[in-house]
């Protein structure tokens, strides 16, 4: 964005105004990016399940073993790369949502989400290590290592 | 087993201290550091990966690490000649591409020897 010598643009937004706009706008960008992935990654997964139900068992066996790959490699393995890759993101943007919060109209809402995100990044590692003492027993069995492989 | 907890928490510290003391460079560096030595001897002890070369490459990862998060001190206001600063960041680049490189043929070879293990598998399989 062009600013002047003052440090304004030409709407009359200063740098420090622009700066936690731009920031407060990112986490949104963040949040919202992560809930389309996880959105469409939800599709994908119940496309699936509908076909390995009612398409699959009426293909030929080179398809079924085609859609059993995809199913195996979606399940839950890539959805928790993602989550864990977006991780630093979303703790980064939230923490610098929640020191600049502002707690007036969308300052408020972003200061909301930021929390609702700093309980999600706290829970996320929490989750995984009951998880997978829960699971103890049974995760060298190939099932267990398809779908939550990536968390251990 | 605790390898995602510890690794997400590790993240999550490096968040907090860096937008919490954004000017405290010092005490951002010495907190990486702490994390990163404690996340080395998790590695050494504990070896979470399922094979040695997975292994090794984490704990020369980490020790990278540890090494490129010396820069920071040269990048910074220490290092008062801007020339030699300019210098000290071709260095860093020049490390960052040789570590990219290493983490890609470590990769390649890995896929690699998958490749021939699953194939070894398919031809016995082929002869019985």
């Amino acid at each position: 964005m062009s600013l002047n010598p003052t440090g304004q643009d030409f709407e009359g937004h200063d740098e420090a105004s622009i700066d936690t706009k731009f920031k407060g706008s990112n986490l949104l960008m963040n949040v919202l990016l992560v809930l389309m992935l996880l959105i469409l990654v939800t599709i994908v997964l119940a496309l699936l399940v509908l076909c390995n139900a009612y398409v699959v068992p009426r293909c030929c066996s080179c398809m079924q073993a085609v859609c059993q790959y995809v199913k195996n490699r979606l399940m839950y393995n890539s959805v928790i790369r993602g989550l864990l890759e977006a991780y630093f993101l979303m703790s980064l943007s939230a923490l610098y949502q929640v020191r600049n919060a502002t707690f007036k109209g969308e300052g408020l809402f972003n200061f909301v989400l930021a929390v609702l995100t700093l309980l999600y990044l706290l829970i996320l590692p929490c989750f995984s290590l009951w998880f997978l003492f829960r699971n103890f027993k049974t995760l060298e069995t190939p099932r267990m290592l398809n779908r939550f492989g990536t968390l251990y | 087993m605790q390898f995602t907890t510890y690794f997400c928490l590790r993240r999550l510290v490096f968040a907090l201290v860096i937008t919490q003391f954004s000017d405290a460079i010092v005490f951002q560096v010495l907190v990486a550091d702490f994390a990163i030595l404690a996340m080395l001897g998790f590695y050494l002890c504990v070896r979470p990966m399922k094979d040695t070369l997975n292994n090794a490459v984490q704990i020369f990862n980490e020790v990278a690490i540890i090494l490129l998060l010396q820069f920071m001190f040269l990048l910074s206001e220490f290092t008062e000649d801007p020339v030699v600063r300019h210098d000290y960041g071709y260095i860093f680049l020049y490390y960052v591409l040789a570590l990219i490189i290493i983490n890609v043929l470590v990769l390649i070879t890995s896929l690699v020897i998958q490749g021939r293990l699953a194939f070894r598998r398919y031809v016995y399989r082929k002869r019985m």
